[in-house]
């Protein structure tokens, strides 16, 4: 174990996490005004943010790794998951009222969470068996094809939820209890939700790891021709990755929608947030991705507790994904993981 | 089919048609005079009178040929004519475009196209030197239509120069060849191009709408674009800026093989140059046109080649993701930022676009000018696409790594693609901007770019008039569709027309990959070897050019 850590900490990519890692605690701390209260809540909000970021970059670094397809529409999953949550959870709020039959608001949570998941699955295995698949010899078409179908979510929901945005009314047993963190409230159902982050990244790391299922999406990954030359239908394995991606992309927005405000434009900037992570993170590389949404998390809510202490205008805090981008890709284009390109 | 080198008697008839439409089109406006009350109307001009005129018909064509006397007796009761010396700029853009024709394409010569490319210039100029003394009679304005035609007549001597100037390794035959072939080649352009200069005299002629502004009031005049005929050229102006920037998105996308998710921002930095130019300095309306030109063209230029510079020596993937981040970050931006009113935009007010190019005031100039810079722009690709550095674009697309194994420096040469295709963005921005007269920050979003995508695949990846006909049908559709009340159950199709779009372009790029002239291309084919007997038709001299180019 000793062992392992001193291996790590000589590692220079891991140096350059710690200090990255380091710097933006000293930033957190600036930005909360060196008020520890406010410090704490920023960082927790802040992995908050990363266990979301996770849950939409794992699907899309996977799918990238394995079939070179990165999915634009993946944003469009998160959104859907938030507002189908919603949806099933407010019987009066719109178009979906069979939620109503459920009569506990805690039992009805995890019913809307598991019907997210469901819907978002089944959409993911429908665009990639029907609308993927025949495109596979025109990789620039694939391309095209997912940012088309991030435009018809985005108009779907347009379509039936209108562009009114959601705020989270019935408070189920979760989002009721709050704790105190050095003067400020904190609800224990983000801490839930952080906790649940963490255990789905050390189970699909379990899963990469130790089944069969992921070692074969491990070898898809360095060579896929390989794979199929030993007789293991790799088209399958693409489908199920990409289901995988687009429901736990799903779950993303569900868990999320009671304490984000649930609008349209929640996609694109979850997607553009993803997108910076694996960047970041290095294409393909998942423990890239899950320490990079950690970085791009906190940076992202420190960023946001900076702009309004100091008020610079908020607009600061949507932009720091995309100034994070631009400078890895100036700066460290390979990202943290990723291999020399 | 059997000797294409022939002039055969259909390409003869469509030259005559064109000849003819030509001639018609210089003559059209002395052709018929409609009067009500106080106001004489013709295609070309209206005249308001001091008292009003009653049993008055007649046929200006014979006052032409008396040496404008007829003309003057006529018009001196007249108090003020309003008339645009639109056929000087029309007889001005001929001349140019054929003169720019003939220096874009290689088996033409360099002298005949100065001659007629001067001939334009000339042109503009007179036109210029008309507006600027704004009060005009009706004896000026028949002058200066008669310098049209002269114009016209320089033009044609420059056309007929091309043909007989000599080159040095082609016979005298050989040369009227090559003139006679790139005429044939090009002989639906040419046609199409006809069409549409025509296009606003044809539909005000038969609805009986001018397509020049109109007067009104008259001791403090104002002018307007109004009717039938002014409402049409709207549409196709934003049919030219659209098919500007499609076209540019194509070079990039089509041609070399790049893909971007983040086009619309060269629109919009195009756009609001020119917007913020004309709010917020005191460079005047006419200076500020050509400021703005050059800013926009630095400006998009160095953007879009930073842009590439970072992600282009990556995978092909991280350009389009960076794109796609960048022009959401400037849309953010733009969306937040108290200079550019935010998320409300503003309108260019009065005074900022000149008084020449005003859409609601002379939309004839600003079509014809959008025209110009829409043929500008295709036969710029089409020359650069189909020289050299084009041939490298195309290897890029085709297989990057061969190309670069050749021994080329791809990343140059996607540079270049991705800057000259952002500059031409900006230019359909700018245009776009004088032509709305409103700023958003919706021009930078992603619809636009979805647009462009849509509108390139539509009409076929990395041809040449696809994207100009996708550009073309798709808007037509728009404007029809959006205000659509028809319901299908709650589905509105005005209100849900994007979701139209989303699920068109989805179906589009998996069962039609090649668009509409790529399916045509391909349908040709299939006609080609259902009929083995034809035998192959000989190589034209300038196919054996083009293909030792390429």
């Amino acid at each position: 174990m000793q062992n392992i850590l001193q291996k790590t900490m000589r590692d220079p990519t891991w140096q350059l996490i710690s200090w990255m890692l380091g710097a933006i605690f000293i930033f957190a701390l600036v930005a909360s005004e060196f008020n520890i209260g406010s410090f704490s809540s920023t960082l927790l909000n802040g992995m908050l943010r990363a266990m979301l970021l996770f849950l939409v970059a794992a699907g899309l670094s996977l799918i990238f790794g394995l079939m070179d397809i990165l999915n634009f529409a993946q944003g469009g999953y998160f959104m859907l998951g938030a507002y189908l949550a919603y949806d099933f959870q407010h019987p009066d709020a719109g178009s979906l009222t069979f939620g109503e039959s459920i009569a506990d608001p805690t039992l009805r949570f995890f019913v809307s969470i598991l019907f997210a998941v469901i819907v978002g699955g089944v959409l993911g295995y429908i665009l990639e068996r029907f609308f993927l698949r025949p495109l596979y010899d025109r990789p620039l078409f694939q391309l095209v094809l997912t940012f088309g179908a991030s435009l018809v979510f985005l108009e779907g929901i347009k379509f039936i939820w209108k562009t009114v945005p959601y705020t989270w009314r019935e408070d189920t047993i979760f989002q009721a209890n709050k704790f105190n963190l050095f003067g400020t409230t904190f609800e224990w159902y983000r801490v839930f939700i952080i906790i649940m982050g963490i255990v789905l990244i050390v189970l699909i790391s379990l899963m990469l790891r130790r089944t069969r299922i992921g070692i074969i999406i491990r070898a898809g990954v360095e060579d896929p021709e390989m794979v199929r030359a030993l007789g293991i239908n790799v088209r399958a394995v693409f489908t199920f990755v990409f289901t995988i991606g687009c429901a736990v992309a799903a779950f993303g927005g569900a868990v999320a929608a009671p304490f984000l405000q649930v609008h349209i434009g929640l996609g694109n900037l979850y997607l553009l947030g993803a997108i910076a992570v694996i960047v970041l993170g290095g294409l393909g590389s998942y423990e890239g991705t899950a320490v990079a949404s950690i970085i791009v998390g906190l940076a992202w809510v420190a960023m946001e507790r900076f702009s309004i202490s100091y008020n610079i205008g908020a607009v600061w805090g949507d932009l720091t994904p995309m100034l994070m981008l631009a400078l890895v890709l100036l700066l460290r284009p390979k990202g943290l993981f990723g291999e020399e390109r | 089919m059997t000797d294409t080198n022939k002039f055969s008697p259909p390409d003869f008839a469509i030259l005559l048609l064109a000849a003819l439409m030509l001639v018609a089109f210089l003559f059209m406006p002395w052709m018929h005079l409609h009067i009500n009350g106080t106001s004489i109307s013709t295609t070309g001009a209206r005249f308001l009178l001091d008292q009003p005129v009653v049993d008055f018909e007649r046929d200006l064509f014979v006052d032409l040929f008396s040496e404008t006397i007829g003309a003057q007796t006529l018009v001196s009761n007249i108090e003020q004519v309003v008339a645009d010396p639109n056929l000087v700029l029309i007889a001005g853009i001929l001349a140019l475009l054929f003169g720019l024709w003939a220096l874009a394409d290689s088996t033409t010569r360099e002298l005949a196209a100065i001659v007629t490319a001067g001939a334009g210039i000339l042109g503009l100029i007179y036109f210029m030197t008309f507006f600027a003394n704004n009060r005009h009679n009706a004896v000026d304005v028949i002058g200066f239509m008669g310098m049209g035609f002269w114009l016209a007549l320089l033009a044609s001597i420059g056309l007929i120069l091309q043909v007989f100037i000599p080159r040095n390794h082609a016979t005298p035959t050989q040369r009227v060849r090559f003139a006679v072939q790139t005429i044939q080649q090009n002989r639906m352009l040419i046609l199409v191009l006809i069409l549409l200069i025509l296009l606003p005299h044809m539909i005000g002629w038969y609805t009986n709408s001018s397509p020049f502004p109109i007067q009104r009031g008259r001791t403090n005049p104002t002018f307007i674009a109004s009717g039938l005929s002014a409402d049409w050229m709207l549409t196709f102006i934003q049919v030219f800026v659209l098919a500007i920037f499609v076209m540019s998105y194509n070079l990039m996308f089509g041609f070399t093989g790049v893909i971007s998710f983040g086009h619309a921002m060269f629109f919009g930095i195009g756009a609001y140059t020119m917007g913020l130019l004309w709010e917020y300095t005191d460079i005047g309306s006419n200076e500020g046109l050509l400021v703005g030109l050059l800013v926009t063209l630095v400006i998009c230029g160095v953007t879009g080649f930073l842009i590439g510079l970072v992600s282009l020596r990556l995978r092909g993937v991280y350009f389009a993701i960076f794109t796609l981040a960048i022009a959401e970050a400037v849309f953010i931006f733009i969306e937040s930022w108290q200079l550019t009113k935010g998320d409300d935009g503003f309108s260019i007010s009065q005074g900022g676009i000149p008084d020449w190019l005003d859409p609601t005031r002379s939309r004839l100039n600003l079509y014809y000018v959008a025209l110009f810079v829409f043929v500008f722009s295709f036969l710029f690709i089409r020359r650069l696409v189909n020289s050299p550095t084009g041939a490298v674009f195309k290897a890029i697309r085709e297989n990057e790594e061969r190309a670069k194994a050749i021994g080329f420096n791809t990343l140059t040469y996607k540079l270049l693609a991705i800057s000259v295709s952002s500059m031409l963005a900006g230019i359909a921005g700018m245009l776009y901007a004088i032509e709305t007269k409103k700023l958003g920050p919706e021009q930078f979003g992603v619809g636009y770019t979805v647009n462009a995508l849509l509108m390139t695949i539509i009409g076929g990846v990395g041809t040449f008039t696809g994207p100009v006909i996708g550009s073309g049908s798709l808007h037509i559709a728009n404007t029809v569709f959006r205000d659509d009340e028809t319901a299908i159950g709650s589905f509105v199709i005005g209100e849900n027309w994007e979701l139209i779009t989303g699920v068109i372009f989805i179906v589009v790029v998996l069962v039609f990959p090649y668009g509409i002239v790529g399916t045509w291309h391909q349908f040709k084919a299939w006609l080609m070897r259902r009929a083995p007997d034809e035998p192959d038709p000989q190589p034209t001299p300038q196919e054996i050019i083009r293909h030792n180019i390429e």
